[in-house]
């Protein structure tokens, strides 16, 4: 007590009075943290993992997907990097063509052995350009947005296909594809390839 | 000042709860996790072939040059360049050589690749030299420092990086030659691209980078060269 009387000499009797609440305050906090843990373990300081949690909340906003597409690359589906293009801003249904299967909106629709279709899922059998189950899909979902562009005026049919190919995909079974989803009214395409 | 003093009193009575803000940031984390794109994802405008009556704007001007018609054949051996409808610059009186041959055969490119920790061969990247100087990704220039530096970025993650030889479509050649019929045909935006069946789709979209911009040597600026792209199935 001796040792705080000299370290408070020179101060006026309201900034003793300060002082000496503020000890108490925190007197009573601690009393409050041993009473909140009874095992008394050490206290918790949210403040820096908030410091973290923000700045990371920050940065994934900033790298937040403008894209509407999302498009995953796998062991089946390693997309081609190009130079020089610009980055789509269209949401368009994708059709990918991986190592395995072909799928529209991400559905499998037909399966893809050694870069081809097999024989029985085309209409005019090997040689034949119409992957007819690949067709029935595409029909529907030209169907479906046709449907949609009845209803809302903003949504517009064009006829537009996203064609997410692995790298290693045939020039055949590309056409084969492109050919099927001509017949199905879509006669525009965008190739998606990893921008560098 | 006895105002303030009750404020301050008042203030340090409170404990700001953070719990609420805490969970709110831990479910925002992984929702956005979810949604960021790591690989941008950009896109190639492509068209097929229409079936029908040619545009009325080519018929309509007599007097302008028949349309061009370009089309690129990607085939195992090489690149050939065709025009329906003209003839195309540097490839006068070649006619009867290049019959036999594709316009611009395959050349030998370097490829590195490393090997995964799963023991998957990955190449990395492919390295092609054109006139003295070395371009990455077909037609993209780079530095003999930028290819050192990233072959010592691999050799520190993966251990060990081979170079190899490997026969591929000379890429920068056919920029080139793009570049050139551009200046005879300056008004054409317009490519026909088609290729063998066993053509794998990388050298499809390597062959539209080489169509679609050029760098103008004079300006420095960045050019269409034709960059509408339709895709034929058609085979050569």
């Amino acid at each position: 007590m001796t040792e705080t009387k000299d370290s408070l000499a020179g101060l006026t009797p309201e900034e003793i009075e300060e002082l000496e609440f503020q000890k108490k305050a925190k007197d009573a906090r601690k009393e409050k943290m041993k009473l909140r843990r009874p095992g008394g373990g050490v206290a918790l300081t949210p403040t820096s993992l908030l410091d973290i949690m923000t700045i990371l909340l920050v940065f994934m906003l900033k790298n937040y997907a403008t894209n509407p597409m999302n498009i995953n690359p796998s062991g089946d589906l390693r997309l081609v990097k190009s130079t020089d293009v610009s980055e789509s801003h269209k949401h368009l249904v994708p059709l990918a063509i991986t190592s395995k299967h072909i799928l529209v909106d991400d559905k499998p629709v037909v399966q893809v052995k050694d870069g081809k279709v097999s024989a029985t899922a085309k209409r005019e059998g090997g040689d034949g350009y119409f992957i007819t189950p690949l067709f029935d899909a595409l029909q529907a979902t030209a169907e479906h947005q046709k449907k949609l562009a009845e209803y809302n005026s903003s949504v517009k049919f064009e006829g537009e296909l996203m064609i997410v190919a692995d790298k290693d995909v045939p020039f055949r079974l590309l056409s084969e594809v492109l050919y099927t989803a001509g017949q199905a009214e879509f006669g525009k395409f965008e190739f998606a390839v990893i921008r560098l | 000042m006895g105002r303030t003093d009750k404020y301050k009193k008042r203030e340090e009575e409170k404990e700001v709860d953070l719990i609420p803000f805490m969970n709110l940031i831990a479910i925002l984390i992984p929702a956005l996790m979810y949604s960021t794109e790591f690989v941008k994802i950009a896109s190639l405008a492509v068209s097929s072939p229409r079936i029908g009556p040619s545009q009325p704007a080519q018929v309509d001007k007599p007097d302008e040059k028949p349309p061009l018609n370009l089309t690129i054949a990607i085939s195992s051996i090489g690149l050939y360049i065709a025009s329906a409808n003209n003839v195309l610059p540097g490839s006068e009186g070649q006619q009867q050589e290049q019959a036999a041959g594709p316009t611009i055969p395959k050349v030998t490119a370097k490829s590195y690749s490393i090997q995964e920790p799963s023991g998957k061969v990955k190449e990395m990247m492919r390295v092609w030299e054109f006139n003295g100087k070395t371009y990455n990704l077909g037609i993209k220039p780079v530095t003999s420092e930028g290819i050192s530096q990233r072959v010592a970025g691999w050799k520190a993650q993966y251990g060990s990086v081979q170079i190899k030889d490997v026969l591929d479509h000379n890429y920068p050649a056919l920029h080139e030659k793009l570049k050139v019929i551009k200046k005879a045909f300056e008004k054409e935006r317009q490519v026909i691209i088609s290729a063998d069946p066993n053509v794998v789709f990388e050298s499809v979209v390597r062959v539209m980078d080489a169509t679609r911009n050029y760098q103008d040597e004079e300006s420095g600026e960045t050019k269409y060269l034709f960059p509408q792209v339709v895709l034929s199935a058609g085979v050569v």
